[in-house]
């Protein structure tokens, strides 16, 4: 069967893509805060050394199905029913996550920025965005992203920078003030939130043009992203010290605390920015990767056709999905990690080792 | 409720008619059947119908049902 994206992205894309859509995740290490306070880039570090070799199985899985799309591999290695239900949770972990996110993005706008705007006018909005991107195919989205990405290390950089003077680097202090279960619950979180996302990376690698680079490409753009997570915790804790615990957005709250000679002042309007921008390539990847894998399941030609009914499907989820932030905050850090742990740690590593038991490759030697 | 029904008209006779010109049957079959999913929702939410949230069921299933929290 022919490939239904027509499009071809290269290495250095993919790399920017994978940055942006961690960078998408700078809303969520407020979870990871809530329970590892000071010690937060501890478990960004640990996080990202728990990834790694994720990412070696995710790169090993394609490289032995060249140009197969996830969706498609299961069925060839568990077979058609298994693996209708392994792609099925697939798809329902696409949908959730990316439905998640939008509302995130929802939340963030009536919380902060245009409160008296309804949740639903910035959700269909933002979903249009994101339908419209995807529309265009994954070539256009990946060019978006150079700008994105480097749009949104600017700001990290840039309003880090400006709160030097605001930073108490003590509040780090002690280091290692963390228990063993902080530390599990803590890296959990990250490894599968932020960084282990990159698993919908698996309806992507296949239009990748040059896939003896994928690897290398995949794990820069995961360090870089982790970077770009270690900076903002790091900046957060530094700034804002034992209140980011209390705070809805503790990246938003300290960029308010910007005064440099009462010329810089109230910079939250960047970190809005850059919450907006990340978000957009996040939530258009999740979107583009639930649109193609349903599209792939049910062998269609073509993905479009789906992009605006699944677009819908995905607000409404997005609308019902909690009625307050203390839902959320109480949900996301505990059962969501749990939640996504099949997708992430587990169907993978048992694909690749079910196909090199039964000696199922594709690549030609 | 009228911006609902609008929309959803202006994807059915978008797409809908684009599927039906390139003769694509089984794209507009998967098709339909997802806008159906997707209009009765967003029918259902705009007249204010209570529907159970999907993100608030897994956390239910994973802490109640089967006991998984930290």
């Amino acid at each position: 069967m022919m490939n239904i994206e027509k499009g071809k992205i290269s290495g250095f894309e993919l790399a920017f893509l994978i940055i942006g859509l961690i960078q998408g995740s700078i809303l969520t290490t407020s979870y990871t805060a809530h329970v590892t306070s000071k010690s937060t880039w501890i478990v960004v570090s640990t996080g990202l050394l728990v990834v790694i070799p994720l990412i070696f199985v995710y790169v090993a899985i394609m490289n032995n199905f060249p140009g197969k799309n996830i969706i498609k591999i299961h069925e060839i290695v568990y077979g058609k029913y298994i693996g209708s239900i392994v792609s099925i949770l697939f798809i329902g972990y696409l949908l959730i996550v990316l439905s998640f996110n939008i509302r995130l993005l929802g939340d963030f706008y009536t919380t902060f920025l245009l409160t008296d705007t309804p949740l639903e006018f910035f959700l269909a909005v933002f979903t249009s965005m994101c339908a419209f991107a995807i529309w265009k195919g994954i070539e256009v989205l990946a060019r978006i992203s150079h700008i994105f990405v480097v749009l949104g290390f600017f700001i990290i950089v840039s309003t880090s920078l400006l709160l030097i003077k605001e930073a108490d680097f003590t509040n780090i202090l002690p280091l290692f003030e963390i228990n063993v279960k902080e530390i599990i619950h803590g890296t959990h979180i990250i490894s599968a939130i932020p960084l282990g996302e990159v698993v919908i990376f698996l309806t992507i690698f296949n239009v990748v043009n040059r896939k003896d680079s994928t690897l290398k490409y995949t794990l820069g753009g995961v360090g870089f992203g982790a970077l770009g997570l270690l900076m903002v915790t790091v900046r957060n804790t530094a700034v804002l010290g034992s209140t980011e615990l209390i705070l809805l957005n503790p990246s938003f709250q300290s960029s308010r605390l910007v005064d440099v000679g009462d010329i810089f002042t109230r910079m939250d309007v960047l970190i809005g920015v850059a919450i907006t921008t990340s978000l957009f390539i996040k939530c258009s990847l999740f979107y583009y990767a639930a649109v193609i894998s349903t599209s792939e399941f049910f062998l269609l030609k073509e993905y479009k056709p789906l992009i605006l009914p699944l677009g819908g499907i995905v607000i409404i989820i997005g609308i019902l999905n909690w009625d307050s932030s203390a839902v959320v905050a109480e949900l996301a850090p505990n059962t969501s990690p749990i939640f996504v742990t099949p997708i992430i740690f587990f169907f993978p590593p048992l694909t690749l080792l079910i196909s090199k038991l039964r000696k199922i490759s594709l690549r030609k030697e | 409720m009228v911006f609902v029904i609008a929309g959803y008209l202006l994807i059915l006779i978008f797409q809908g008619t684009a599927l039906i010109k390139k003769k694509y049957w089984r794209e507009l079959v998967v098709f339909s059947v997802f806008f159906i999913i997707s209009f009765t929702l967003s029918l259902l939410y705009t007249i204010g119908v209570n529907l159970p949230s999907p993100y608030k069921t897994i956390g239910y299933l994973i802490e109640e049902v089967w006991g998984l929290k930290y």
